[in-house]
């Protein structure tokens, strides 16, 4: 129910906010287009999985300090450590790096970034890659439209780039009516607590700015005309150290828990820095004099001066961290613990009861039995009935014209939630076993594996069929709904029958039952084949409806035969079996020699098979 | 050990084809009368079906079963032995 709510919620409470502010709305644009970029930059990445970009990254973060010095050249390089912290995250979520890797070169990024201070102040030099974001758009785009993977990943990486730019531009469009109204005089505070609170504002300031070089310069004219104090500008730019984090939270809104997991270390280390930092401000501030003045910096030089300050606090903060990588992955790890889907896992296997044939094939069987039953649940579902409609007395026909349309199933994830653990544990079990010596075991094993197939190949089936029956059970041509309903409706039917008979003699089926239904399946097919004809005939639906139906009805009737199929070798009891006693007796008659042959009946005729052309046929 | 049932095992012992032949129908034999019987169960449970899926189901099954009773009549009779072979407990069909 919550659920339900939350997602109206949010959009409407958004929609208020766009309403009320134009600035909250050019800021929430700013963030999606941010995250889209993100989204396209992993997008783009996983292109590159297993190629030369993965073998590269392998190679230049196979160690802490390998990462560490990627980290450093590609900030220096690209003078955005906000860039290389969300590239990096995209590496992890496409899995080409390793979170102890990532860590490396954000610590590594933390110094590159601090280069940008030097080269502004030392030669008046500003790299600034978001003049590219325009042309990355573009460039992006057209490439995303390529044939080839690499060409589309490129595509996607550089589009992913622009749109990272571009929202990062929104952002700070939409903070331009706060960023005004800034004025650092009024919070003049002098000792620990001016330091905590200018830390607090140089963070604020970042996340509003969205940029540290920005808050530097804020800070570097604050300085100029003495509205703050040297070292409150300090722990100005210790707070921007940590409000530069925001961008990497940001992208990891829309990344996986690996992604989490390093924007967590992102904020934990820039956290540390900055508290060691603060804490040391003093001694700190002596050094950077002593320093300045070994190499010839003028006192009143603010610029170079906060650059310096900005390299020894980070290098303090990684040469303090980089001992603790190894437990910080490990904490995050247990922190933020991946989410594994809820599979369902073997009841009746183990090790075990592998060991003993009877035992072991009495586990198989109640193990396949319940994939089984998932199966049933996830066929009727997938052809738009609730379990409660098939098995009981429910009118399904009454229900199938009732429904205007049929939501479409996940078939593929309730697979891997239901299924597919339990049939990858049988599969696995039967190769675990051996039984040369029982063959009476090794013949039930080696049909329940079978079973197990025919299952899940109907599931699969379901799958393919379920395009069409969700496309034309709806509003449009009526014969083609009628004729999908029909075929829904007929699985639906074997489905009840298989399970009326299994409950009705406490889990055992008679086999001349499932004849009888095989039987039926086949029939069905002749009619439906007829149909088909005489609606294609009478132009009712056009020749590629009709072709649809044909294949549909394929997967339709191998849906049938597989359950029908699986149902005789789970719930037939073969040494009880009337029908098998007929096939067995028959057999016998063959061996019998001297037999008075008036009129011999052929040896590969059993007693019931006139009825049951077409369908293969089950006497084992 | 009765004096027929020593006779028997003798007839059996030299005679073994036709041995395995009288166990044959034997089995035969039961199977028709569990056939039979289980005809006469689906009958029942048709007449007190009244669901038209379920009804066309039964049909076929009684369908199937009286033709495995046919033919096992069939086959009964093909292998009736000559009243030569014919054992004295074993009356003529």
């Amino acid at each position: 129910m919550l659920r339900r709510i939350l997602l109206p919620t949010i959009l409407l409470i958004l929609g208020f906010g766009f309403w009320m502010s134009p600035d909250f709305k050019t800021i929430s644009a700013g963030v999606a287009i941010f995250l889209f970029g993100m989204l396209s930059l992993e997008e783009g990445f996983r292109a590159f999985t297993g190629g030369a970009l993965e073998r590269l990254l392998r190679h230049t973060t196979s160690s802490t300090y390998h990462s560490l010095g990627f980290g450093i050249i590609s900030t220096t390089i690209m003078q955005s450590s906000s860039l290389v912290s969300v590239i990096t995250i995209s590496f992890l979520s496409a899995g080409l790096i390793t979170l102890a890797a990532g860590i490396g070169i954000i610590f590594g990024a933390n110094l590159g970034t601090t280069t940008g201070a030097w080269l502004v102040a030392g030669f008046g030099l500003k790299v600034n890659i978001a003049s590219y974001a325009m042309p990355m758009l573009v460039f992006g785009v057209i490439m995303m439209f390529q044939p080839s993977k690499q060409l589309k990943g490129a595509g996607y990486i550089l589009s992913g780039l622009g749109f990272l730019f571009l929202g990062i531009h929104y952002m700070k469009e939409g903070f331009d009516a706060f960023s005004g109204n800034i004025d650092l005089s009024q919070f003049s505070v002098s000792g620990y607590p001016g330091l905590f609170l200018f830390a607090l504002i140089g963070i604020i300031a970042t996340v509003v700015m969205q940029s540290s070089h920005a808050t530097l310069v804020l800070i570097i004219t604050a300085l100029s005309v003495n509205q703050i104090s040297y070292e409150n500008a300090l722990a100005l730019a210790i707070g921007s150290n940590v409000g530069t984090t925001i961008t990497a939270i940001i992208g990891a809104m829309s990344a996986n828990e690996a992604g989490k997991r390093l924007a967590s270390a992102h904020l934990i280390f820039n956290l540390v820095t900055g508290i060691i930092a603060i804490a040391l401000i003093y001694q700190l501030m002596e050094f950077i004099d002593w320093f300045a003045k070994q190499v010839d910096i003028a006192d009143d030089d603010y610029s170079l001066k906060l650059a310096v300050f900005h390299t020894i606090f980070n290098l303090i903060g990684v040469l303090v961290m980089l001992p603790f990588i190894g437990k910080l992955v490990t904490t995050l790890e247990r922190v933020i613990p991946e989410k594994v889907p809820e599979v369902d896992q073997p009841k009746y296997l183990s090790d075990l009861s592998a060991d003993y044939p009877g035992t072991a094939v009495e586990a198989l069987r109640n193990e396949t039995i319940r994939i089984f039953d998932a199966a049933l649940r996830v066929i009727i579902n997938g052809l738009g009935f609730r379990k409660e409609d098939v098995m009981s007395d429910a009118d399904i026909e009454q229900v199938a014209s009732s429904q205007s349309r049929i939501h479409q199933l996940d078939i593929d994830a309730v697979y891997e939630r239901r299924i597919k653990g339990i049939y990858s544990a049988i599969i696995a079990f039967i190769s675990t076993t051996t039984f040369s010596r029982h063959d009476e075991h090794s013949a039930r094993i080696h049909w329940l594996r079978d079973a197990s197939m025919n299952i899940v190949e109907s599931v699969k089936d379901t799958k393919h069929l379920q395009k069409n029956l969700v496309r034309y059970v709806g509003p449009g041509n009526k014969d083609m709904k009628a004729a999908y309903n029909q075929i829904r409706m007929k699985i639906a039917y074997i489905i009840r029958e298989i399970d009326d008979l299994r409950n009705a003699e406490g889990g055992v089926i008679d086999m001349t039952s499932l004849e009888a239904l095989k039987q039926i399946v086949n029939e069905d097919r002749e009619k439906f084949n007829n149909s088909l004809s005489d609606l294609i005939g009478r132009g009712a639906i056009s020749p590629i409806m009709g072709s649809s139906l044909m294949n549909d009805s394929g997967y339709a009737i191998n849906i049938m035969s597989s359950l029908i199929q699986a149902a005789e070798t789970l719930y037939v009891a073969r040494d009880s079996d009337l029908t098998q006693t007929v096939h067995d007796i028959l057999d016998d008659y063959h061996d019998l020699d001297n037999v008075n042959t008036k009129n011999p009946v052929p040896q590969d005729e059993t007693l019931n098979t006139e009825h049951a052309d077409g369908l293969e046929h089950s006497a084992r | 050990m009765g004096l027929n049932t020593l006779l028997d095992k003798l007839g059996d012992m030299l005679e073994p084809e036709a041995s395995k032949k009288k166990n044959y129908r034997k089995k035969l034999k039961k199977l028709l009368k569990d056939l039979k019987h289980k005809e006469n169960k689906l009958k029942e449970k048709l007449a007190s079906t009244e669901d038209e899926l379920k009804r066309n189901r039964l049909e076929k099954e009684l369908e199937i079963v009286h033709t495995q009773r046919k033919k096992g009549i069939k086959v009964l009779d093909e292998t009736k032995p000559d009243y030569s072979d014919q054992s004295p407990d074993e009356p003529p069909e």
